[in-house]
């Protein structure tokens, strides 16, 4: 008999070493636009400095100009403040702006990100959202589903861009939280 | 499910009030006892245990297990004792480890060995008294030779030995249970230290190589073994450990703390740990002595527990998952979040 694995929870993911996150962004599949648009996903980042620095919960929400019709079309996104409080806690709004805008499809479209082409690329530097200096504008996150059937847990891989090297910073999970308010 | 007659002894502390509460709960009968000065307790953690016991159980009877007298006039026509009174505390002196955990355990024996129809005597141990971790008895079994490395320690094992013995002399049937860090809602010393931490401190860290392992098991797991335990034949004058299957080290305790807490967890460059840990001590000698001596109250460092740091404590629960036992749960995460709970809702950390 094979011997089925007990599928990780949003905290047990928040905690999980590199590599085990690691070995998911390879195996994870890549969500479906549909799943995404029109919702707010609360997000944590598990590098510990980014507790330090204030920004280790967080909300990205994703938006649709037109109507999809596709798994794979192309979506726009932006990232949003929240008090940081514990994991188990509910994420809330701190009321700042909408900020670090960014766009996203298939990896396995770009020339240049596409290190994980099961994944989606939320891409910082193709939103003209972002003023020119903001520094938000280097960051380049890939996005995969953790586990085929719940279409609700998703595990990113953020990178930050400096010319051509790409630089790891940190995973987040990301899980629906609400509609785009 | 058959139901029987049940003697909790510290029946009104933080693991007393629980197998009260699995008993009651389960249909059985209680006969709860503790010392009066804890069914007095005024404390708030302590007076929610007594609560608990006083709402739970049929009886709740006052008694001084020190005291043969008290300890007679218990009432013993029951099928299981549940022995959990014990001064737990590595901080207490020797003498009073001793005439409440061995000599207590001795005057209870003494009695039901007159009484004789006890079904079986379900003692508390401990999982410390193993001693520092050793490589050629890593995880530690059952079959590892307890080496005590405190009083506390020390006394547990004597309870341990001096129920063994009457078991010997006369037949009282006996099931030992060896618990590591229990946790759970309505503890007031021990493993909720992790949770003080998180509540009061404002950033957690840790140096990178203190990524030794932490034995956990939640006091309901303790509870409901030691009753499932109770009726089993092949638990009959046996021990066990009561440990979860959960392997978390210091750093992953530290960081879930750090998340459920929102505070900020670093990790910090590796430390000379044996270095500290001797600085540790000599500051808690220093302590020791103002606290004690010249303030006359109880010191705040524990060198038993200074001296139990970073060492890597790993337990096999294999004779106990060999008996079919469940665990309500293999791995701390979701009780310590219940646990966290239920403190921030008391605010019993602010009290």
């Amino acid at each position: 008999m094979k011997h089925k694995e007990k599928k990780m929870t949003y905290i047990e993911l928040a905690l999980s070493s590199n590599e085990k996150l690691e070995a998911i962004m390879n195996t994870g599949t890549m969500p479906d636009v549909r799943d995404l648009a029109g919702w707010e996903f609360k997000g944590y980042n598990t590098f510990d400095l980014t507790g330090v620095l204030g920004f280790r919960k967080f909300k990205k929400g994703f938006i649709a100009d037109t109507e999809l019709k596709s798994a794979t079309d192309r979506i726009k996104g932006y990232n949003l403040k929240v008090v940081q409080n514990g994991i188990i806690e509910d994420w809330i709004d701190t009321g700042a702006p909408r900020y670090a805008f960014y766009e996203v499809y298939p990896a396995s479209q770009d020339p240049v990100e596409n290190k994980y082409p099961n994944a989606l690329i939320i891409n910082y530097g193709a939103s003209d959202k972002n003023p020119i200096y903001d520094p938000a504008r280097f960051l380049r996150d890939y996005l995969v589903q953790v586990y085929p059937d719940n279409k609700d847990l998703f595990l990113g891989k953020a990178y930050v861009a400096l010319g051509s090297a790409r630089i790891f910073v940190s995973f987040f999970i990301l899980e629906r939280n609400n509609k785009n308010s | 499910m058959p139901k029987f007659k049940c003697l909790v002894t510290g029946a009104c502390g933080f693991i007393g009030s629980h197998m009260v509460e699995l008993l009651a709960e389960n249909g059985h009968e209680v006969i709860a006892t503790d010392v009066q000065s804890t069914i007095n307790a005024q404390e708030p953690i302590k007076k929610e245990c007594v609560l608990t016991t006083q709402k739970m159980a049929q009886k709740l009877i006052p008694c001084d297990i020190t005291s043969q007298k008290e300890v007679e006039k218990l009432p013993l026509d029951v099928d299981y004792v549940f022995h959990i009174a014990s001064v737990f505390s590595y901080a207490a002196p020797w003498e009073i480890l001793y005439r409440v955990n061995v000599q207590g355990t001795t005057n209870l024996l003494e009695a039901i060995r007159k009484t004789q129809g006890v079904k079986r005597f379900v003692l508390w141990g401990a999982g410390g008294v193993y001693g520092e971790p050793k490589p050629e008895y890593t995880p530690f079994t059952e079959e590892t030779p307890p080496d005590p490395p405190n009083n506390y320690q020390r006394a547990k094992w004597f309870q341990e030995f001096t129920t063994m013995l009457y078991s010997k002399k006369y037949g009282i049937k006996y099931t030992i249970l060896r618990p590591t860090t229990v946790y759970g809602i309505r503890q007031f010393y021990g493993g909720v230290d992790f949770l003080r931490t998180g509540h009061k401190a404002g950033m957690l860290g840790l140096p990178s190589n203190m990524n030794t392992h932490v034995p956990f098991v939640h006091v309901k797991d303790v509870c409901n073994m030691a009753l499932y335990l109770a009726q089993k034949p092949e638990a009959e004058n046996e021990i066990f450990n009561s440990n979860d299957d959960s392997r978390m080290t210091m750093i992953d305790v530290m960081r879930f703390i750090a998340a459920i807490y929102g505070k900020p967890f670093m990790l910090l460059p590796p430390m000379p740990m044996s270095a500290i840990k001797d600085i540790l001590l000599f500051i808690a000698d220093i302590e020791g002595y103002i606290t004690q001596k010249v303030l006359k109250k109880k010191g705040l460092l524990e060198k038993d527990q200074i001296g139990m740091m970073n060492l890597d404590f790993l337990y096999s629960n294999d004779k106990l998952k060999a008996t079919g036992y469940k665990f309500l749960y293999p791995d701390p995460k979701e009780g310590l979040i219940e646990a966290m709970k239920w403190y921030e809702e008391g605010r019993y950390f602010d009290k």
